[in-house]
C-alpha cells in the first residue's frame, strides 16, 4: 500500500511537472521568425542604399568630366577623385556594415526556423524505444511503460522549448545593442549622406541638362507625362518641331530647365526623408525587439509602415527623375 | 579650448556640422551661379581665376566629406568585426541545440547497436 502510495505521488508529480513545463514554455519561435524577417529585410533595404550610393558616385566622376568639358568648369583635380574616391570607400564600408547585420537576423532566423522540441522529443522517441528493445533482447521485461515514456518525451520537449526561447531572447538582445550602435553611426553621418546625395542628383541633373543642350536626348518623355492624354494626343513628330523651330522653342527649353531644376530638389527633400526613414525603422526595431525580449505581444506593424514609407519614397525619388535621354 | 590627450583640440559635433554646412553652402552656390558668372567674365584671366575658384570649393567639399566619414571608419570596422563575432556567437547557439539532438540520436545509435549484439549473443 505504501508502495502503490509513492508510486501514485511520483506520477503525479510527472505530470504536474509536465504540465507546468508545457503550459510555461510555449515557443517564441513564430514571433522570433517575424521579428527576423522585418529585421533582415530593414538591413537589406539600408544594404541597397549605400551601394546605390557607391555605384553612383562612380557615375557622379563621369558626368562632372562631361559637364566640365561642356560648361568650362575645370574637370575634379586629382584631388577631389582621391577624396570621391575614399567617400566611395567609406559608402562600401557602411553597406559591408549593413550587410553584416543583415546575415545576423539571417542567423537569428535560423535559429528560430529550427524545431529543437520536435527534434528533441523524435530523438528521445528513439532512444527509449532503443532502450526497451534492447532490455527485450536480453530477456528483460519492458524497463520504460509507453505512458511514462511519452510523458518523458515530452518533458524532455519542454526542457528543449525552454533552452530554445532563452537563446533567442538572448540573441535578441545582442541584435538589439547593435541595432543602437547602427543607429546612432546613420544618424551622425546623415547630414553627410543628405549632402551627398544631393550632389549626386544636381550632378545628374546638370549633366543631362547640358548634354540636351548639346543636342543630345530629347525630352519626349517630360513633355508626355505633362500633356493631358485625355483631351490632347501625344505626337513626338510635332513636338520635334515645336522644340526646334516653333513659335515658343525657347519658353519651353526654359521651362524644361525649371521643371528639372524642381525635380532635383523635390528628390533632394526625398532622400533626406529616406535617410530619417531609415534611423526611425532601426529605432522601432529596437522597441519590438525589446517587446519580445519582454514576453510581450509584438506589433510589427510601426516597422512594417515605416518600411513601405521608405520604399514609396524610393518610388518618388525614382518617378521625378529627369526623363531627358530618350 | 579643451584638448583630448593627443592634444587634438576637441570640436563639438554640432560645430563639425556647422564647418561642413559652410563649405557645403560654399561650393553648391559657387556651382549653381557658374554659368551666369562665367559669361559675364570678360577676360580669360577672370575665367580661369573663377574656374579656379569653383575647384577650390570643389577639392574643399570633398576634403570635407571624405575626412568626417573617415573619422568613423575605425568604429565603423569595430562594429563590423562586433557584428561577426555576434554571428559566429548565434550560430553557436544554433550548434548547441542541435546538439542536444545529436547526442540523442548519438545514443540511440549505440541502443540499437547493443540491442542488435545483444540478440546476436543470444543466437
Amino acid at each position: 500500500m505504501r508502495y502503490l502510495a509513492q508510486y501514485t505521488y511520483r506520477w503525479f508529480s510527472t505530470l504536474a511537472l509536465v504540465a507546468i513545463l508545457s503550459a510555461g514554455c510555449a515557443s517564441v519561435r513564430p514571433a522570433a521568425t517575424s521579428l527576423a524577417s522585418q529585421g533582415g529585410t530593414t538591413a537589406r533595404s539600408i544594404e541597397a542604399d549605400f551601394a546605390k550610393m557607391e555605384t553612383d558616385l562612380g557615375l557622379m566622376v563621369d558626368r562632372r568630366i562631361m559637364q566640365a568639358a561642356l560648361t568650362g568648369r575645370k574637370p575634379p583635380s586629382a584631388q577631389a577623385l582621391h577624396n570621391i574616391d575614399r567617400v566611395r570607400k567609406a559608402m562600401n564600408a557602411r553597406r559591408k556594415l549593413s550587410g553584416d547585420l543583415a546575415r545576423l537576423y539571417d542567423s537569428f532566423a535560423a535559429l528560430a526556423a529550427y524545431d529543437a522540441s520536435t527534434e528533441v522529443t523524435t530523438a528521445f522517441g528513439q532512444v527509449s524505444a532503443n532502450t526497451n528493445e534492447l532490455a527485450t533482447a536480453l530477456g528483460e521485461s519492458t524497463v520504460v511503460s509507453s505512458s511514462l515514456n511519452d510523458l518523458a518525451g515530452r518533458l524532455a520537449g519542454a526542457v528543449a522549448t525552454s533552452m530554445q526561447n532563452a537563446k533567442l531572447r538572448r540573441t535578441s538582445a545582442v541584435i538589439r545593442e547593435s541595432l543602437a550602435v547602427v543607429r546612432g553611426l546613420l544618424t551622425k553621418e546623415a547630414h553627410l549622406y543628405t549632402s551627398v546625395r544631393g550632389d549626386l542628383e544636381r550632378i545628374a541633373g546638370a549633366a543631362s541638362f547640358e548634354l540636351y543642350r548639346s543636342g543630345i536626348g530629347r525630352p519626349y518623355p517630360l513633355l508626355r507625362e505633362l500633356l493631358n492624354d485625355r483631351e490632347f494626343s501625344y505626337d513626338e513628330k510635332q513636338v520635334k518641331l515645336a522644340l526646334e523651330r516653333g513659335p515658343k522653342s525657347k519658353e519651353i527649353q526654359n521651362g524644361i530647365q525649371q521643371i528639372i531644376n524642381h525635380r532635383i530638389n523635390r528628390r533632394i527633400e526625398l532622400q533626406t526623408m529616406a535617410i530619417s526613414g531609415f534611423a526611425a525603422v532601426l529605432w522601432q526595431l529596437e522597441q519590438e525587439h525589446r517587446a519580445f525580449e519582454a514576453e510581450q505581444p509584438l506589433d510589427l506593424s510601426g516597422v512594417v509602415e515605416r518600411l513601405a514609407a521608405f520604399r514609396q519614397v524610393v518610388d518618388l525619388i525614382t518617378e521625378t527623375r529627369p526623363e531627358l535621354v530618350d | 579650448m579643451q584638448k583630448e590627450a593627443s592634444g587634438t583640440p576637441i570640436i563639438h559635433p554640432q560645430t563639425q556640422i556647422d564647418v561642413f554646412r559652410q563649405i557645403e553652402e560654399n561650393y553648391r552656390q559657387l556651382d549653381d551661379g557658374f554659368d551666369v558668372a562665367y559669361a559675364k567674365c570678360s577676360t580669360a584671366k577672370q575665367k580661369k581665376r573663377l574656374r579656379e575658384i569653383l575647384s577650390a570649393a570643389e577639392d574643399a567639399y570633398w576634403a570635407a566629406v571624405a575626412d568626417a566619414l573617415a573619422d568613423n571608419s575605425s568604429f565603423v570596422m569595430e562594429v563590423r568585426a562586433d557584428l561577426e563575432k555576434k554571428n559566429r556567437e548565434v550560430k553557436r547557439h544554433l550548434g548547441d541545440l542541435r546538439n542536444i539532438a545529436e547526442f540523442l540520436e548519438a545514443a540511440a545509435e549505440a541502443t540499437r547497436l547493443a540491442a542488435a549484439l545483444a540478440r546476436l549473443a543470444a543466437i
